[in-house]
């Protein structure tokens, strides 16, 4: 399973830092979210899913 | 007195004060609302994110300033390339790592109001905690003397809530409120400039570069003239209604009282529920055409983000508060290129004032025989919140802290 940002959506809200630090962070800038692994490990599933649907942007998509 | 109409849903029948909730969510149910002169409304949440991503829509018309400004605010009145340009330079000062040193001043900040009201065992919520805290905050990030606050407090309430019998008075009364703050912040940056440099907003501002030039004197200041109005009133307004809902629910309180780590789940939801921001307006540079509606070049469209934040179709049973929400893409902060710059200091306000205030103040009510009152005019916000502090647990409370200590 991994994450995609749509950079030309994400806005930098950061939502998604604050719900999953160990999974997301914002780019050099402080403009973006990137996500910081390739594969969402077990443990971090729900709370991945749960920051995917909380985008205010919708910019996050999850690929199984 | 009939409240001046500021919004498409104070026109409806279900319009109320203390919950305009059904009336935002009544707004979401009409396939192309439209006010009676003729403005175009976006209420539905999907609508409202595509209307906002799209390239041809802007947050000015390019002629109005926002809030009595003489300038275009920077960067509220601005689009584009001018705008993302400001972005890039603001952005990275408002991240969470970049805010949370300021957690422990927060705190110090709020135990101190908190110390202020509590022996006498009542408070007026609004004038000894809402109103103060978030320009207190304000002032130590910016580095200006706290003896400043009352001439703050005074500012953003000129410009939020203008004082006038006339649509003209208000306006002159804000501009002039307006002037004021831009001689206070041109007299500052004199100062600053002749002191050694400080650890501190307006130093950043000083120091930095924009594309490999120093920010004019001009341009800071019209940074920190929204900094100050965006930064104050919308905190205390949202603070105010977070510690009413609180006050009127008491099974909330007791579950935020017994687990304060549900507050960053519970602030999302009340600022979807109270959207304390409730709408904004953007301007349509061309024809385009989004969820099946025309919107003309020219127009002015109405958005409404508390209506998108009851929309049933985004969110399940939308009227009801559920203080842990798993889903909640809210647009309380709003959305697209002009998003809340400040929405990240805001959580870290809210989350600890109102851990800080729980933690002091674990129970209390609406003081028996007054009620909250609520404005909905520009900002939402329980605008006289008097509440009595309940004492028997406080003293179990301080009996431990002393044992602790």
């Amino acid at each position: 399973v991994r994450i995609d940002v749509d950079t030309s959506r994400c806005q930098g809200h950061a939502l998604c830092v604050l719900n999953t630090a160990e999974l997301f962070d914002l780019d050099e800038a402080g403009s973006r979210a990137v996500v910081l692994m390739d594969e969402v490990p077990a443990a971090l599933l729900d709370q991945a899913r749960m920051a995917v649907d909380g985008c205010p942007e919708g910019a996050l998509a999850v690929t199984e | 007195m009939t409240p001046p109409v500021f919004c498409a849903a104070h026109l409806l029948d279900s319009w109320d004060e203390a919950r305009p909730q059904e009336a935002f969510a009544q707004l979401t149910m009409d396939d192309s609302p439209v006010r009676p002169d003729g403005t175009l409304v976006v209420a539905r949440r999907e609508e409202l994110a595509e209307f906002l991503r799209h390239p041809a829509v802007r947050a000015s018309d390019g002629i109005h300033n926002n809030l009595g400004a003489e300038r275009p605010l920077i960067p509220l009145d601005l689009d584009g390339d001018t705008h993302r340009k400001y972005r890039r330079l603001l952005d990275p000062l408002f991240t969470p790592k970049r805010v949370a040193p300021l957690e422990e001043s927060i705190r110090g900040r709020t135990n101190s109001l908190i110390d202020r009201f509590e022996p006498a065992g009542q408070a007026e919520l609004m004038a000894d905690f809402c109103g103060p805290l978030p320009t207190q905050v304000f002032i130590d990030l910016l580095g200006l003397p706290i003896a400043d606050l009352q001439a703050f407090l005074d500012f953003k309430e000129a410009v939020v809530r203008p004082q006038g019998a006339t649509v003209d008075e208000q306006q002159a009364n804000m501009r002039a409120a307006g002037l004021r703050m831009y001689d206070y912040l041109a007299d500052v940056l004199d100062d600053r400039r002749s002191r050694p440099p400080r650890d501190d907003l307006i130093a950043g501002f000083l120091a930095t570069e924009l594309e490999g030039e120093r920010l004019t004197d001009t341009e800071i200041v019209d940074i920190c003239y929204l900094l100050v109005i965006a930064g104050l009133d919308t905190v205390t307004s949202a603070l105010a209604c977070m510690l009413a809902r609180f006050a009127e629910h008491p099974d909330e309180r007791a579950a935020v009282v017994a687990d304060p780590a549900m507050l960053p789940k519970a602030i999302e939801e009340l600022m979807r529920y109270e959207s304390p921001v409730p709408l904004g307006h953007r301007w349509v540079t061309e024809d385009i055409e989004i969820a099946g509606r025309r919107f003309p070049a020219g127009s002015m469209v109405e958005v409404v983000w508390a209506a998108a934040n009851v929309d049933a179709s985004a969110f399940p049973d939308p009227l009801n508060v559920d203080l842990s929400r798993a889903r909640n893409a809210h647009v309380g902060f709003a959305a697209g290129p002009h998003r809340c710059l400040g929405s990240n200091l805001a959580r870290l306000e809210l989350r600890v004032a109102l851990e800080e205030f729980h933690r002091r103040v674990p129970d209390y009510e609406v003081t028996p025989g007054q009620s909250i009152s609520y404005t909905n005019y520009g900002v939402r916000a329980a605008i006289h919140l008097p509440i009595s502090l309940r004492t028997s647990r406080r003293s179990e409370d301080s009996v431990l802290g002393a044992t602790n200590a």
